[in-house]
């Protein structure tokens, strides 16, 4: 189930939200989410919800067992969490590799690598000592269950989730600012990423038109896709947290205002890049070690993040170009960065971010190669057949500024902390908006059948 | 102390259209979305095998797609905003007549068309309906069996006028003797302009009279006399029409044909007349569309005039309910057969065999375009 979906907002959140404050207990709470939790996540992936639950039992009986001192158990919920990751998201990717083909399909759990993620932190924190294993396996299983975070994040890490999962308490202005941030959180997924990846999709299904200026639009809608979609989802599960007295980590801090590449990573998907940071960087080594070992660090992390994100070789290339940024600013540009004028940061890290992006997006190698080439040497466009092959796309193009304007920081001047009337009522139009988006998506006259 | 009561208020509207949306969708269900043009979808039944497919899921989002309140005011909104965002460009993009696209149709000149399909799309179910027929016939010595292709948009390139050989490659494939295969011929804009309406895919009055008279050749039937014509003016907007808002209504106008008495009957039951041209011409009809004034698609029609002489068997769509009446006034008993709605409203599967046996048929007509020779017909199942 998607937040931005009918069946969630008309349907399963407005039955949990009268039903979560009917007792205060937070026995009753926790038993409420956790249903809630597992009904949602069926919702989408009923066949993945025996793997989610299976996954947590023995991860939750494996950090019982290292408490007391059983040492087959960490790496046995290791190399079980990795094992079931590795099978579902990147055996037939594996295969491919060896030239083998796989004479069946697996099923790809919904938010298996989120989840297997917090599960594998949950692991070593123990492991390091940092935290105590949870008792509570209905407990343990919210914790991983949790609806709100469960598809995408963030990340959540048991130590600071336990105490939250242990007793909390739910403010009314906890609760307006979480369902604020809900809705900004979908205005941003409905109204403005939705809208650009039509823009993007339109460019890229016509190849026949477009050259260089039409690419880099297309990027530019995809870049622009991806934050608004992302840390809209973002938005929404913090948002939702709060309506139930969960402060849930900041994932996102206006990543396209970054002045370099580093300072992007500091701002996109921040649970993840923490996470890799503590889990596989730090350990490796760091920065604390020699030149080629460190270059050996940071490419082996930037491998693993691109893996992460999907089975397929653009994301491995993906991984591979913010790994060969990153050593480039770090060694080869260092201080000197900050001699540059700030607009020339921008605009240089703003362009790498967009090339990403396409390597991010198109996984067919021979559409990517096209595109790279069609980007970086000029190419006139054919903009009249372009625009004639779905004029529609017209509106979805006045979104694309907008979109760019509100990558920056620039509402937080204007819109006050505090909410008055007419910030409600802001708010209520946004809501009313992105219901008659989301409900106009669905539009679908009979042109064949039935007269 | 006002702003945690504005900040209730807005958290209570919220919640309340929230719950409101839900309430509708269980409590009381709408039941047809007269702004798209078909049945509203309704909450569905549970089953745990459909659960886990999804399609319970995926259904219970399509019935709160339609069913939240205001939901088709939502919609028109949406799509007035949007096609007068567009249709500055779309004027300025088309002022030299060439295809303008707009979602799934294209602005071309004054009409709203579709672009053309590539045989490779269709090869192969043409050449699976091309096949059936062609088996049909052979296993029914006895019954002579004709097929009437009607050209549209989809078949050729309106600009260029080069066609996609659709008709071509079904005409080759068929082994039914010749003179028995037929095609109402677009070469052009022209073409397509005169026996099209502009803001549907359905043949016009000029085009389905053209139809008629080509399909009483076909079948060696004596024609009914060249009927008048009656016109309603700036009326009608047809199905793809829908969602683009701002595009002018056009003239409907209807072929008054002199047809003999006769017996009607649906699956349901006998009923009076097919379609309501009696309403539209005597300005009682409310809303003009296609299939209100030539008639619904059913599974089975049957037209019986109650005079001896051959029975015919039509399988084709709704493009053949403007013409059938006055087809059927040729014949002893028409029965018109629609294999979209044949098994849901007949209770059994359509078995060619059967119905020709039961029915004593002589002559079997298929009429229909892409959709019918390139859809329907490949996939229907029970033949």
């Amino acid at each position: 189930m998607l937040f931005s979906s009918l069946s969630f907002l008309f349907l399963f959140l407005p039955v949990v939200l009268i039903l979560y404050p009917l007792h205060p207990s937070a026995r009753y709470r926790n038993g409420l989410l956790l249903v809630s939790s597992l009904l949602f996540y069926a919702w989408g992936a009923p066949k993945a919800l025996p793997l989610l639950v299976g996954t947590a039992g023995l991860v939750w009986l494996c950090g019982l067992g290292m408490e007391k001192g059983l040492r087959f158990c960490y790496p046995l919920a290791v190399a079980f969490v990795l094992g079931c990751l590795a099978l579902c998201k990147y055996l037939g990717f594996f295969a491919g590799i060896f030239g083998a083909q796989l004479g069946f399909r697996l099923l790809l759990p919904a938010g298996i690598s989120f989840y297997s993620f917090q599960l594998l932190a949950y692991l070593f924190d123990l492991r390091r000592g940092e935290i105590r294993a949870e008792r509570s396996f209905l407990r343990f299983l919210l914790f991983v269950a949790f609806f709100p975070q469960l598809l995408q994040g963030p990340i959540l890490r048991y130590g600071k989730t336990a105490p939250m999962l242990a007793a909390r308490a739910v403010t009314w202005d906890g609760a307006f600012y979480g369902m604020r941030r809900f809705l900004i959180g979908l205005a941003k997924k409905v109204l403005l990423a939705d809208r650009v990846a039509a823009v993007a999709a339109s460019i890229y299904a016509s190849s026949g038109y477009v050259g260089t200026g039409a690419l880099w639009l297309a990027a530019l809608c995809y870049t622009l896709q991806i934050y608004f979609d992302f840390s809209g989802y973002s938005d929404m599960a913090i948002g939702l947290g709060q309506l139930f007295g969960f402060s849930l980590s900041e994932n996102f801090n206006y990543p396209y205002t970054a002045l370099s590449i580093t300072d992007f990573w500091r701002r996109w998907h921040i649970t993840l890049s923490l996470w890799f940071r503590d889990y596989v960087y730090i350990p490796l080594g760091g920065n604390r070690v020699n030149r080629g070992r460190f270059v050996l660090n940071i490419l082996t992390v930037w491998a693993f993040t691109g893996l992460w994100h999907g089975a397929s070789w653009n994301f491995v290339l993906w991984g591979f170009y913010y790994g060969v940024l990153l050593l480039i600013e770090k060694l080869v540009i260092g201080k000197r960065i900050e001699r540059v004028p700030r607009l020339l940061r921008w605009l240089v890290t703003f362009a790498l971010v967009n090339l990403g992006w396409v390597l991010f997006h198109l996984t067919d190698a021979g559409q990517l190669a096209a595109v790279l080439r069609g980007m970086l040497v000029y190419a006139p466009t054919d903009w009249r057949a372009l625009l004639a092959l779905d004029a529609s796309v017209a509106p979805r193009l006045l979104t694309v500024p907008i979109a760019l304007w509100l990558s920056f920081p620039v509402l937080r001047k204007w819109v006050p902390e505090k909410s008055g009337p007419l910030l409600s009522l802001g708010y209520l139009t946004l809501f009313g908006l992105c219901v008659l988006f989301l409900v106009s998506a669905s539009f679908t006259p009979f042109i064949y059948f039935n007269f | 102390m006002n702003r945690k009561r504005f900040q209730i208020c807005t958290a209570a509207l919220c919640l309340l259209f929230l719950l409101a949306g839900l309430a509708r969708a269980l409590l009381s269900p709408e039941t047809e979305i007269a702004y798209e043009n078909r049945p509203a979808r309704r909450w569905p039944a549970f089953s745990a095998g459909a659960f886990l497919r999804g399609d319970y899921q995926a259904a219970a989002e399509d019935a709160l797609a339609d069913q939240l309140p205001e939901a088709s005011r939502m919609k028109k909104l949406y799509n007035i905003c949007d096609t007068s965002l567009a249709l500055p460009l779309i004027r300025f993009l088309g002022r030299d007549g060439g295809y303008v696209g707009f979602r799934d149709i294209c602005f071309l000149k004054d009409m709203l068309v579709v672009r053309p399909v590539p045989l490779s799309e269709k090869e192969a179910a043409l050449k699976e309906s091309a096949r059936r027929i062609s088996a049909w016939a052979e296993a029914s010595p006895g019954t002579d069996f004709y097929v009437y292709y009607i050209e549209t948009d989809r078949d050729l390139n309106l600009e260029t006028g080069e066609k996609t050989g659709l008709f071509d490659c079904l005409a080759a494939e068929l082994t039914l003797p010749a003179g028995h295969v037929e095609r109402l011929r677009i070469d052009s804009f022209d073409d397509y302009h005169r026996d099209f309406f502009k803001t549907d895919h359905h043949w016009n009055a000029a085009g389905s009279y053209r139809g008629y008279t080509e399909l009483c050749a076909l079948l060696n039937a004596e024609p009914l006399p060249q009927p008048e014509k009656y016109t309603v003016p700036a009326c009608y907007r047809g199905t793809r029409a829908a969602g683009v808002e701002g595009v002018p209504a056009e003239d409907f106008t209807v072929n008054l044909y002199d047809c003999p008495d006769m017996r009607v009957t649906i699956p349901a039951g006998p009923i009076p007349d097919y379609g309501m041209q009696a309403l539209l011409v005597n300005g009682e009809l409310e809303h003009v569309s296609y299939g209100s004034v030539f008639g619904v698609d059913c599974g089975e029609l049957v037209f019986d005039t109650g005079k001896p002489g051959k029975n015919l068997l039509v399988m084709g769509d709704s493009y053949d309910n403007a013409v059938v009446k006055p087809l059927a006034a040729g014949f002893e008993k028409t029965y018109c057969v629609d294999l979209r709605s044949y098994a849901g409203e007949l209770g059994r599967p359509f078995v060619m065999a059967e119905v020709l046996r039961e029915h004593d048929i002589d002559a079997v007509l298929f009429v229909g375009g892409i959709d019918y020779f390139g859809a329907t017909l490949p996939n229907m199942e029970g033949g």
